[in-house]
């Protein structure tokens, strides 16, 4: 699965745009990978757990709340608030992304997008990961399949 | 098929769970101009006032996505009683009239073309894909 929108994303937008189906308001948490899946299938929360730095709520690691900005019509989204991660109780190797998900913890719920970082890091014991306002932002073109994670 | 800046909005607030949205019909308008963004339904110079020579706003049956939007079955816009050029095909949330709003639209590839649309448009079924009927 590349970085992008997952096959969740795609029928959640498809279906909103299409007026096919009601969506309710819910939280949506970025988790962080250990691994880079540019090349995996990582489309699904059971994939995403797989790669997942820890286990959610455990080694002072718990998915972080998006909470994203109005589109408006700017054909874009991001983080209003930064995320922050850790500190975590070890080392748990080179943090290579992180992904849009449903749900806090486990292996259930909606994989919706998979984030690439740019500079992969050591993730040490003790450390505290930040991810800043506006860093992980969708966008979506004129063309929808034309997405630039 | 390029989707207007409300669309996006909609699609968007769908996957970050930011907004409810809820279920509607919408419509397949034709327009003799090449539809963008700066249009509104006002301007999006649909070729006909919907009910009057042949031509009315065609209800958008989708599938139910397993990806991206497709519609479900066929799609015709006319017959027409005259020839009709039509550059672009737009998404609309009215049947009539202009109020509303434009959720997508489609440059059909001949539009740079002489030809004009005679009498129908048939839509394939894969995204605003279609293939010409007659043309002139």
């Amino acid at each position: 699965m590349p970085y992008g929108p997952t096959t969740a994303a795609v029928i959640r937008f498809s279906n909103a745009v299409a007026q096919n189906a009601s969506y309710a308001t819910r939280p949506v948490y970025v988790g962080l990978y250990k691994t880079d899946v540019r090349s995996l299938n990582a489309s699904t929360m059971a994939h995403a757990v797989t790669y997942e730095i820890t286990t959610a709520g455990t080694n002072g690691y718990t998915r972080a709340l998006f909470v994203p900005s109005d589109p408006g019509d700017t054909r874009e989204t991001h983080n209003v608030l930064p995320l922050s991660f850790g500190p975590f109780a070890g080392s748990y190797g080179t943090l290579y992304g992180a992904f849009l998900c449903s749900e806090q913890t486990g292996s259930g719920g909606d994989l919706l997008w998979n984030f690439k970082q740019t500079y992969p890091f050591e993730v040490l014991q003790s450390s505290t990961v930040y991810i800043d306002v506006g860093a992980l932002s969708i966008y979506v073109g004129y063309d929808a399949k034309e997405n630039h994670p | 098929m390029s989707y207007s800046k409300l669309s996006v909005k909609r699609g968007l607030d769908a996957i970050t769970g930011r907004a409810t949205y809820g279920t509607a019909p919408f419509y397949i308008a034709a327009s003799s101009i090449v539809v963008n963004d700066t249009h509104t339904m006002s301007t999006m110079g649909e070729i006909y006032t919907p009910g009057t020579n042949g031509y009315n706003r065609v209800l958008f049956t989708p599938s139910t996505p397993s990806g991206w939007v497709n519609l479900s079955g066929s799609h015709y816009v006319g017959p027409f009683p005259t020839s009709t050029s039509i550059s672009s095909l737009v998404l609309v949330t009215t049947q009539t009239g202009t109020s509303g709003e434009i959720l997508g639209w489609y440059i059909p590839a001949v539009h740079n073309s002489p030809y004009y649309i005679l009498p129908q448009i048939y839509n394939a079924g894969e995204g605003l894909a279609y293939t010409w009927i007659s043309i002139s």
